[in-house]
């Protein structure tokens, strides 16, 4: 992959990131200050873990393998790439049938990602909702919570599924999900930084008119442009929870045999994260019980 | 005149002329080192202190040495609870109101109230009529009866301070403050006129006895000390606070107060502990909210309770069990009832390995399991290691820390358990990773393929 290439590369990813965030908010960073360590190594380490399985594992076959197919019509990395999902992905035949790993595909599932851009939007929601969790936790309960959120999510995913049909889960989404609510959880009055383009050029019309005709206080010094929108963090869970409400529901009635997103494994993810209270540190656990703010 | 005399008399013109209330104390102290049998100057000298314990000392003294000591003998009277009226001086002029009124620990009868209702109501119609002068008079003779009232006191002082009699203002406040009164309004009028002489020192034992009143509200108490802090007198601030925390030990005000002190002082680890302890009381109100606040900008503090508690360590110790229950579950083919003894055992084998490597690292103070194992109290008397933005504070423990090698042995054991609880409930897939079975029925690119999440 040439240098023009790689750039093309990650300016259709930037674009896609524009136009994602465009309509819809997009979290990158949350405004909370933290109270024990300010690197949260646990959190990178994922980020990198989960890079690097994706980079160096399958990168290399979807990518060329899509390049092979465009040039001549070659399937063969393709497949590559497809084994590669389906022998690790997270899939209840394994674990009924004791095939492929057996349940250790519960770990290799949630560290792979199906492109580029399910990865940087899982490790942006992970960066942003995953500090300040592992601030209240300590590195090594989160990471303990972060595993079993994302088995939670992955057990949910197919217990919950009556689908005969057992399509492979990937993705770091369910354990992330887990994440995003005990941070919620935790953090409900926190709000979270956001692209949110539609309400950033609204804002601009805004700031105008306050600085014009004089009101909005602080909005009137304000400036017209801000890259990002603060959003509580409640309205977030509201959106995100909704989002994968109904989809879960109707995969919990009727099963989902298409592939795409897992609603379910998010809701599931998410529902593991009322487990958080036994990983947070034992004095914001009791900072909680006492209903102080954590 | 000899030294202890030039000494007594010096006193006595600081405290009449300059109204300085510590040099005159400071020199009639000395006078008393020199000639401890000068009676008078025990009796200046109780004038020199507003806690009524202290000036009875004082006056006792003086009258041992001096029996009829009228000014001692009085002073200690408007101290003292008096069964009965006075009756002793009767008042000279508006401007000149000697007489002693009643103190406060006496119960005023119903005649008594229906007197002062009397010439209160009296003193209002001179004041509708235009004639301040006989209106105060009505308000002094309320004052004979009940020494602090509060109505007309206020009334009084500032008819008098208009018409310049300050010292007449002057001295019906002082009497009632010689008198024990507990109305903050009366030790507001006090410190005002003090401020108006000019005498700091009185100023501030004004504000001190001020916010040790019983029914002082924490606002003011917090008020006083923002004045002291204003006058860059902030050790008094902290210690008239951390005194008014007798009356309120669970003012969030008064604390969160201390709290700043300490942090403007740079002593962050005193002032977390105050907001802590504020926001413990709860964070329902303003003040407990905005101790928690201010907490946040600190890291937390483990109190001992935390540190000890069993309860918070097997907590931690049951998320190790459920993630071992879930690893289980998978690894019996999402079955439960297929979990079998094995691992069962692992389940419980994760959780009993996890506590004892949470008792190693996170929770090694538990009782009483700490004391049992032979743990000590950590040495107070180390050096304090420095507080980073990276660690929970520190605090100073009471309860007593597993030895290092106990904790260094009950990790390895329980490291060594969770390594056996993995073998036991994830056994088949373990197999599997060594032995993998390859899938026969994967798809190829052009069928349908799989759904990421």
């Amino acid at each position: 992959m040439g240098f023009a290439t790689l750039l093309i590369f990650l300016l259709a990813i930037l674009y896609e990131l524009f136009i994602g965030a465009f309509f819809l908010p997009l979290p990158v960073s949350d405004t909370g200050t933290v109270r024990y360590r300010t690197l949260p190594y646990m959190t990178i380490l994922l980020i990198i873990i989960n890079s690097l399985v994706f980079i160096i594992f399958q990168a290399p076959a979807l990518y060329q393998g899509a390049q092979a197919y465009e040039i001549s019509g070659s399937t063969t990395l393709l497949d590559d790439y497809i084994r590669q999902v389906w022998t690790y992905g997270y899939r209840s035949t394994y674990l009924r049938e004791g095939l492929s790993i057996g349940a250790f595909v519960t770990f290799t599932s949630m560290f792979m990602h199906a492109d580029m851009w399910h990865l940087l939007g899982n490790m942006i929601f992970l960066w942003t909702f995953g500090r300040r969790l592992e601030d209240a936790c300590g590195a090594w309960r989160y990471l303990l919570f972060y595993i079993l959120a994302g088995m939670v999510a992955n057990l949910g995913s197919v217990v919950l599924n009556p689908s005969p049909v057992d399509l492979p889960g990937i993705g770091a989404s369910g354990a992330i999900s887990g994440v995003m609510a005990a941070y919620l959880l935790l953090f409900p009055g926190a709000q979270v930084l956001c692209f949110w383009g539609i309400i950033s050029i609204l804002r601009i019309f805004v700031v105008y008119a306050a600085k014009i005709f004089g009101f909005g206080g602080e909005l009137r010094t304000a400036p017209v442009w801000r890259w990002t929108i603060r959003v509580p963090a409640w309205l977030l869970l509201i959106y995100f929870l909704g989002r994968d409400l109904l989809p879960s529901l109707e995969t919990i009635q009727q099963g989902q045999d298409y592939g795409g997103v897992n609603n379910l494994a998010h809701l599931t993810g998410a529902l593991a994260g009322l487990a958080v209270f036994l990983f947070v540190r034992k004095d914001l656990a009791m900072r909680y019980l006492t209903g102080r703010r954590v | 005149m000899n030294e202890a005399q030039a000494l007594f008399h010096e006193g006595v013109m600081v405290l009449r002329e300059r109204k300085d209330v510590a040099e005159g104390r400071r020199l009639l102290i000395e006078a008393l080192r020199a000639d401890p049998n000068n009676d008078m100057a025990w009796v200046w000298l109780a004038r020199t202190t507003r806690q009524p314990e202290k000036r009875l000392e004082c006056l006792d003294r003086a009258l041992r040495l001096n029996p009829t000591n009228q000014h001692a003998i009085d002073m200690k009277a408007a101290i003292q609870p008096i069964p009965a009226t006075t009756g002793a001086d009767n008042q000279t002029t508006h401007h000149q109101p000697t007489a002693s009124g009643k103190t406060l620990a006496h119960k005023l009868t119903a005649a008594e109230e229906r007197q002062i209702a009397v010439l209160l109501k009296k003193a209002d119609h001179y004041v509708d009529t235009g004639d301040t002068e006989s209106a105060i008079e009505q308000w002094v003779s309320v004052l004979h009866i009940q020494v602090d009232h509060e109505e007309a006191m206020r009334q009084a002082v500032s008819q008098l301070a208009r018409l310049k009699y300050l010292d007449d203002a002057r001295e019906l406040v002082w009497r009632a403050l010689d008198a024990g009164t507990t109305h903050p309004s009366i030790y507001l009028t006090a410190i005002d006129i003090a401020r108006r002489d000019g005498t700091p020192g009185e100023v501030d034992d004004l504000r001190e006895r001020l916010a040790q009143l019983p029914d002082i509200d924490e606002q003011t108490i917090v008020n006083i000390a923002n004045q002291f802090m204003a006058e860059d007198q902030v050790m008094r601030a902290q210690e008239m606070l951390e005194a008014a925390l007798d009356n309120h030990p669970n003012s969030q005000l008064i604390l969160t107060k201390i709290g700043d002190i300490y942090r403007d002082l740079d002593d962050e680890h005193t002032a977390s502990r105050y907001y802590d302890q504020a926001a413990r009381i709860g964070a329902g109100t303003k003040a407990g909210r905005e101790a928690d606040k201010k907490l946040a900008e600190f890291a937390p503090l483990l109190t001992d309770r935390e540190r000890g508690s069993l309860v918070l360590a097997w907590r931690e110790a049951a998320g190790f069990g459920l993630i071992f229950l879930f690893l289980a579950w998978q690894d019996a083919g999402l079955d439960l009832l297929r979990l079998g003894p094995g691992r069962w055992a692992g389940v419980l084998m994760g959780l009993f390995g996890g506590y004892l490597l949470v008792t190693a690292t996170s929770s090694p103070q538990q009782q009483p399991l700490a004391r049992w194992l032979g743990g000590h109290v950590p040495d107070h008397t180390a050096p304090a290691r420095e507080r980073t933005t990276n660690r929970v504070i520190e605090d100073i423990t009471e309860i007593p820390i597993i030895p290092r090698a106990a904790r260094f042995i009950l990790g390895a054991v329980g490291a060594v358990l969770l390594g056996l609880a993995v073998w036991l409930v994830f056994g088949m897939a373990i197999q599997l990773l060594l032995n993998p079975i390859t899938p026969t029925s994967i798809p190829t690119f052009n069928d349908p393929l799989f759904y990421g999440f």
